[in-house]
């Protein structure tokens, strides 16, 4: 009994020309097509793609140049300075790729992508990426070259910087001292004092002004009086004047007396003399000689009495002298006094103004008080910019310090290496090997899952709707084991396929297959192709018919066609596709089948991939044969 | 005679739907035995338990002395179980198929050659041991379903509606086939709707309805229960409906029943037949034709299926 199932299902697998066939040709003929198309070098790519160009600029026409020099594309070019004439094109199929390039060059240049062209769109936007990459090297270059010159003559102005920054960090030190000092002396102003002798001196202002005025009155009497003197005195010089002058008559008869008494002296001295210088005691002579003293006597009495009227004369004069002088200054001193009075005047004027100025005082006195508070804020304010600027000049200084420092550091390094600070060599690790050699777990893993898929799924459903499974159940022979058999039916037919595809890749394409690790990649085969013919065998008890089974199938397997990573990389799925990726057998199959037929790393590592798809292949038979015995047995 | 099958108090239930209710039967070696009742009476359930295909419910049923229960493998391995429909693969030669269904029953290579060309040749397929089983024609197709269900030489034959959809030629060559099957010992358990057919193949006969025995023996005893006489009345304008409700209270009368003929009336005993014609002048209707017969296992059916109902 046992192998019934299975040479059964073999046969039947074999009974037709054609299914047999296809069970041979398919692989060879799924490699051929898959082999011709992708056995081009792994670091080869798209070529003669038609590239619609637009706009121009002398930067354009440079990338243009290097978009020339490799094989890739086709340069269509457009004379056009429109983006949408370039965009049209790539719309309406023209050309697979347009790009437009502004004539202003801080514009950024426009690339147009037929994104319908899922595969080369790409490719396209990685050789643009490249060359704009390049040439934004050359830009960045040179700019660099720039600034570094840049950056080394700035670095010799720090040193002044610092210095200038010491020194206004000095002067702000000074400058908070003087405020300081400038409100200390503030603080010695006492505005009350101020106000006080203000009002003292306005008071004062005040009875001077009244003074000045009670002067100025005081004078107009005083020159009245000095006018009523000075009339006197005009009086007096008139007075004596003439008495002066009466008194000179008088003296100048005096002395014409006097001179006539002198000439009778002398006469008579002579005559005396003369009679009586023999007997001077005769009478005569005692009578002459008495004549001569009386009239000596006379004389002296008169000189005496003249001397009086002369030195009064002579007082007359000095008065009538003295009057004039007293007149004269009388006059200046009223002329005085009349200046003295306008002085007054302009006096009090002056003070007036002063009331005013004073009032300024005042108000200056109560804009100073305001002053002082506010001087107290700016002098808290100086000593806490004082105190920020002490600090932000030292952390200004340490600054320049540092860029100095980074700058020697920056600058130390070629622009080149900051142009391009990773200098990136690609080395493919897998070097001399095939596009193919890559494509080799997916293609396998995605062959045996349509095969298996589709063969369990049919096959149960076959056995289901043409009741033989029924029939055969009537049989001492158990589910289990009919499941099992069917399962190893397909395996073998999978495994065939499997062996088909290595022989036509290794022969036809020379793709490696490590003989070391054969054992293992025929034990991936064998477990992959078990694990989707049980779930494919699961899939048939839920199905009614053929076409109920190939549609899910196909639903089943076409989204994990995109989630395996074969046509999607991981790296763009969301995070939770690629959870559901990962968790996928098709997944595993290829990881396993990866590991061995490129990473060649043995058992160890891809146990972590055959445990699970073996959980899977039997969760599909178990959940088959639940629903199986379900199915037939009530 | 020994019993092959014996059955039990065999109950099953689905939900509170009772497909069979405390039935029991013996069934002797080598008879053919007809298992008849209108569609839901319990028959395919009743072959279910049989062929090992559902449990029971309720009390036991025993092949040769084998639970079908317990003993289920072995069950299975000395009865052949014959499907409504072909079931076998058409992809496959006559021969390959009975090769492999004589594989599942676990009989050697040797073994199965011998049988397949005895059971071919018994069912006249000599000629197409090598054709594909797609190929044949429908009668050579059932021929093949039965015969693999003897390739391992079954002691007990099931058979579920076997001659459905046949031509009446292919219908007598397969009565041949299964009296011939008999012949060489095996006993045949056969369900089907035909009663020609169980009248010419069935040394007994049951009868099931709603999941119940109704009437079960030999189907000349059956006959022989189910009255003297039948009439064939046909009469204008024919409404048998209203005729039918006024003859039954005639104690004479077992049955009635309305076909395409007209109406059927079953008699207990000798009747004066003018007491059912006055019946049918009473109600105006102008008898067109009476055709008196026996009994036929017809009759016996729709009686006991009648009764049943009622």
């Amino acid at each position: 009994m046992t192998g019934s199932v299975i040479k059964k299902d073999l046969k039947v697998y074999i009974r037709h020309k054609k299914t047999l066939m296809l069970i041979f040709i398919a692989p060879i003929l799924i490699m051929v097509l898959i082999g011709s198309v992708f056995s081009g070098p792994s670091e080869g790519g798209v070529r003669d793609v038609k590239l619609g160009v637009g706009g121009g600029s002398e930067q354009g026409k440079q990338i243009i140049e290097e978009l020339n020099k490799s094989s890739m594309f086709i340069i269509v070019e457009e004379n056009t300075t429109d983006p949408a004439v370039i965009e049209e094109g790539v719309r309406k199929g023209r050309y697979s790729a347009g790009i437009f390039i502004p004539e202003d060059e801080t514009q950024s240049l426009k690339l147009f992508l037929d994104n319908s062209r899922v595969q080369i769109a790409p490719v396209i936007s990685t050789a643009f990426l490249s060359t704009t990459e390049k040439m934004s090297y050359e830009l960045t270059f040179g700019f660099i070259s720039k600034l570094w010159k840049n950056l080394k003559q700035m670095e010799s102005e720090l040193k002044p910087l610092k210095e200038g920054v010491l020194m206004i960090n000095r002067s702000i030190t000074s400058l908070n001292r003087d405020t300081s000092n400038v409100l200390s002396s503030m603080d010695e102003i006492d505005v009350k004092s101020l106000n006080e002798s203000i009002m003292v001196m306005k008071n004062s202002l005040e009875q001077m002004r009244i003074d000045l005025l009670q002067s100025a009155d005081d004078i107009n009497a005083t020159r009245q009086e000095l006018r009523d003197l000075d009339r006197n005195v005009s009086s007096i010089q008139n007075d004596t004047t003439e008495l002066r002058d009466d008194l000179k008559y008088v003296v100048d008869n005096i002395d014409a007396a006097d001179a006539s008494m002198q000439d009778v002296q002398s006469q008579m001295h002579i005559t005396y003399n003369l009679t009586c210088s023999i007997d001077p005691s005769t009478q005569q002579c005692i009578s002459m000689a008495l004549a001569i003293r009386q009239l000596g006597d006379t004389r002296a009495l008169m000189l005496e009495k003249t001397g009086r009227i002369k030195t009064l004369h002579s007082n007359l004069v000095t008065i009538s002298e003295k009057s004039a002088e007293l007149h004269e200054k009388l006059e200046k001193t009223d002329l005085k006094l009349q200046k003295m009075q306008e002085s007054i005047i302009i006096y009090t004027s002056e003070i007036s103004n002063m009331h005013g100025n004073i009032s300024n005082i005042e108000n200056t006195v109560a804009a100073l008080a305001d002053v002082k508070n506010q001087s107290s804020i700016v002098s808290s304010q100086m000593e806490k910019l004082t105190a920020e600027m002490g600090n932000s000049s030292s952390a200004l200084t340490s600054d320049i310090d540092r860029t100095g420092l980074v700058i020697g550091e920056v600058i130390a390094r070629s622009p080149a290496v900051i142009a391009a600070p990773i200098n990136l060599d690609r080395v493919p690790v897998f070097r001399g090997r095939s596009f193919l050699d890559f494509l080799m777990p997916g293609i396998i893993s995605i062959v045996l899952m349509f095969i298996s898929f589709l063969l369990a799924s049919i096959t149960i459903v076959q056995e289901r709707s043409k009741k033989t499974l029924i029939r055969t159940l009537l049989t001492p022979l158990s589910l289990g084991m009919f499941l099992f058999e069917k399962t190893a039916a397909l395996i073998i037919i999978a495994f065939i396929q499997g062996i088909i595809m290595l022989i036509v890749a290794f022969v036809f394409y020379g793709i490696l297959i490590p003989t070391d690790q054969l054992a293992q990649l025929f034990l991936i085969i064998l477990v992959y192709a078990a694990a989707f013919i049980g779930i494919g065998m699961a899939l048939a008890t839920l199905a009614e018919s053929e076409n109920t089974a190939m549609l899910l199938t196909l639903v089943l397997s076409i989204p994990m066609l995109f989630l395996s990573g074969v046509f999607f990389p991981f790296e763009t799925m969301p995070d939770l596709m690629i959870l559901l990726g990962n968790a996928l057998p098709i997944t595993m199959g290829i990881r396993a089948l990866e590991a061995v037929l490129i990473y060649q790393k043995g058992f160890d590592a891809f146990y972590v991939y055959l445990i699970p798809l073996l959980v899977y292949g039997l969760a599909g038979i178990g959940t088959a044969y639940i629903l199986l015995r379900k199915e037939i047995t009530d | 005679m020994e019993q092959i099958i014996k059955i039990v108090s065999l109950s099953k239930n689905y939900g509170d739907f009772k497909a069979i209710f405390e039935v029991s039967l013996d069934i002797e070696k080598g008879t053919i035995f007809g298992l008849l009742g209108p569609n839901g009476a319990g028959k395919s359930t009743l072959i279910k338990v049989l062929s090992c295909q559902s449990r029971p419910s309720g009390g036991n049923a025993y092949i040769d002395g084998l639970d079908v229960v317990i003993d289920k493998k072995k069950v299975l391995s000395i009865i052949g179980v014959v499907p409504q429909e072909n079931s076998f693969y058409d992809d496959l030669t006559v021969n390959e198929n009975l090769t492999y269904f004589g594989s599942l029953y676990r009989v050697n290579g040797h073994e199965i050659k011998e049988r397949s060309s005895n059971i071919l040749s018994m069912l006249k397929l000599g000629e197409k041991t090598n054709s594909r089983a797609g190929t044949l024609s429908g009668g050579m197709k059932t021929r093949l379903n039965i015969a693999c269900a003897l390739v391992h030489k079954p002691r007990v034959l099931i058979l579920d509606e076997p001659s459905v959809g046949l031509d009446p030629v292919s219908r007598q060559a397969l009565w041949d086939t299964i009296r011939e099957v008999n012949s060489e010992g095996t006993t045949i358990l056969i369900t089907t709707h035909y009663m020609q057919e169980a009248d010419a193949l069935c040394d007994r006969i049951l009868i099931m309805n709603r999941g119940k025995i109704v009437v079960e023996g030999k189907p000349g005893e059956l006959k022989e229960a189910a009255g003297e006489k039948v009439l064939q009345i046909s009469s204008i304008p024919g409404n048998y409906g209203v005729i039918k409700s006024s003859l039954e209270p005639i104690k004479a009368i077992r049955s009635c029943s309305i076909n395409e003929m007209g109406l059927k009336v079953t008699l207990r005993e000798e009747v004066p037949v003018q007491d059912i014609f006055d019946v049918f002048e009473s109600l105006g209707e102008k008898i067109k034709c009476v055709d008196s017969s026996s009994p036929s296992l017809e009759d016996v059916f729709i009686h006991a299926a009648g009764e049943a109902w009622h």
